[in-house]
């Protein structure tokens, strides 16, 4: 069989709270990290997929990039928005044109610009909303910002669940256990409950310990077939599922649980031509600690109002039987939108894990979810292809 | 028409697609809603076509103010720009009777989130030039 492309190289930047951000510039510095990994010269890559990031920054990525880095003749170069899914269906398209001979080595990209010496973490995205449509009168409703949606669907979650805030601290203590061993967590110190307890609440239940660490900075990855150059293990994609259902706000559509999780999980699955058992970490997009309470229950891998114990139990921990954002996530280690869960799980996979390292890792799902759980993507990556 | 006690003017909606018949209902004192225009399921503000059967009409009907409290947080985290209270006050999210869902503040100072399956009514107040529902409360001071 002939080799399939892979993950070959991986570069990412993160910027200090004080320094000044630059997407274009932090992106150029990913890329050169991911062509130095994968042993590419930056005239050699042909093919640039930018993950378009419109969320927050006026400083945010365009096909303009192509012209301020060195790349060579670019055979495809387009930017992509699926919200928090982009980066997991942009390096399933960067798979198959590479597979398919479209491109032999295609970087996927995704920068922010989310904080800065003059606006704090949290502040950008509280702004968000603008005064049409919906999001208008939900703001005329008093309603501002990402937090105070998904601390709606916490809530549709606890009555539903018969759930509460002490599951909301298991994801966000267990987590944080990762982190601890993660050299790009923003921060690395053990969590107790009177420190959680400690945290202001943004939107009630949600504190900002179940908020995710918005960062400047970039990720990007190199796409192409393995060589005798590439000085790490190849990450291969092996399957991909999706479902988009954009929330109603009108009977009889939920006002807060994804749409066709489970079948995304069992098709990603069947795509891969793997089972469950093979799953040995789950990568969560987890910008709320709720996510990962929803996200576990639809996609099966815990029963209805299940995940806050079994979290709790230290079943997702080091050591446990499903280890879950092993690098702390976007709650405790950084938010990179859909980069971060995709970070990790190619850090397993290659066995850079340092102490938080999954023994034998060989098979790693990346869960994303987008808008508020909207979009659900599913991505089985392994070391084998 | 009573001055908004939450929100300072910089909240107020524009009027322009898909709020304008919306906005223009509010005005009349009336909340209006979209409905399909064949099987008279609710739609969305700016949805175009009919989830339910898919006929591409839609009608503009005013609804009868009044829903349940599917669930309510409070918004703890007071932006100065658009909020004129220190205070965290509740955010609530309630299931019209037409089947609609709106998310709403109440029309009086409240410092406590709303039960969810408590029945509410609705009236308008004043938040810039917009007329804006909110949950007729008594008021309501911890």
């Amino acid at each position: 069989m002939s080799q399939s492309a892979a993950i070959t190289g991986m570069g990412v930047v993160i910027c200090g709270p004080k320094e000044i951000p630059d997407a274009t510039g932090n992106a150029l510095s990913a890329i050169s990290m991911a062509a130095q990994e994968a042993g590419l010269d930056l005239r050699e890559i042909d093919g640039l997929l930018i993950n378009q990031n419109e969320l927050i920054a006026d400083d945010h990525l365009t096909l303009d990039l192509s012209r301020r880095g060195a790349f060579g003749t670019l055979k495809v170069l387009y930017e992509l928005e699926s919200k928090g899914t982009t980066m997991s269906v942009l390096l399933k398209q960067a798979t198959d044109m590479v597979n398919a001979g479209e491109a032999d080595n295609i970087v996927v990209v995704f920068a922010d610009a989310a904080i800065s010496p003059n606006a704090p973490s949290g502040a950008a995205f509280a702004s968000m909303g603008g005064d049409t449509g919906y999001r208008g009168l939900e703001r005329a409703g008093g309603m501002l910002g990402a937090v105070a949606a998904y601390a709606l669907i916490a809530q549709h979650y606890f009555v539903e669940r018969n759930a509460g805030v002490d599951d909301l601290f298991a994801v966000a203590q267990a987590q944080r256990s990762w982190a601890v061993e993660n050299p790009l967590a923003w921060i690395r110190e053990p969590l107790t409950r009177e420190k959680y307890d400690e945290a202001p609440l943004v939107a009630a239940p949600l504190r900002r310990l179940d908020c995710a660490r918005p960062v400047s900075g970039a990720a990007a990855f190199i796409v192409s077939k393995p060589n005798s150059s590439n000085s790490l293990n190849p990450v291969f994609v092996r399957g991909m599922a999706q479902r988009h259902t954009m929330r109603r706000r009108h009977a009889p559509h939920s006002p807060w649980r994804p749409v066709g999780a489970a079948e995304v999980f069992t098709d990603a699955l069947k795509q891969a031509r793997t089972t469950v058992d093979a799953i040995d970490n789950l990568q969560i997009y987890d910008a709320f600690t709720i996510v990962p309470l929803v996200m576990m229950e639809e996609l099966g891998v815990v029963g209805p109002g299940e995940a806050g114990s079994f979290i709790a139990a230290g079943n997702t921990r080091h050591g446990g039987s499903l280890p879950i954002n092993t690098g702390g996530g976007q709650i405790s280690g950084f938010y990179l939108q859909g980069a971060t869960p995709l970070i990790e799980a190619v850090t397993q996979l290659r066995g850079q894990g340092g102490n938080r390292q999954i023994a034998d890792a060989g098979t790693s799902m990346v869960v994303s979810v987008g808008g508020r759980l909207e979009s659900v993507n599913a991505l089985v990556m392994g070391v084998q292809q | 028409m009573t001055i908004d006690w939450l929100l300072h003017e910089s909240a107020a909606p524009s009027d322009v697609a898909p709020l304008t018949e919306y906005l223009a209902g509010s005005a009349e004192g009336m909340l209006v809603l979209p409905f399909c225009a064949a099987c008279k399921h609710p739609l969305d503000l700016d949805q175009l076509h009919c989830d339910e059967c898919a006929h591409q009409e839609r009608v503009w009907e005013a609804v009868d103010p009044a829903g349940r409290v599917t669930v309510s947080i409070m918004m703890n985290r007071v932006d100065a720009r658009y909020v004129k209270q220190d205070a965290a006050y509740p955010v609530i999210e309630v299931s019209l009777n037409s089947g609609h869902r709106i998310i709403v503040s109440t029309s009086t100072v409240s410092d406590t989130p709303m039960a969810p399956g408590t029945e509410v009514r609705l009236e308008f107040v004043r938040v810039g030039t917009q007329n804006i529902p909110r949950i007729i409360n008594t008021a309501v001071k911890g």
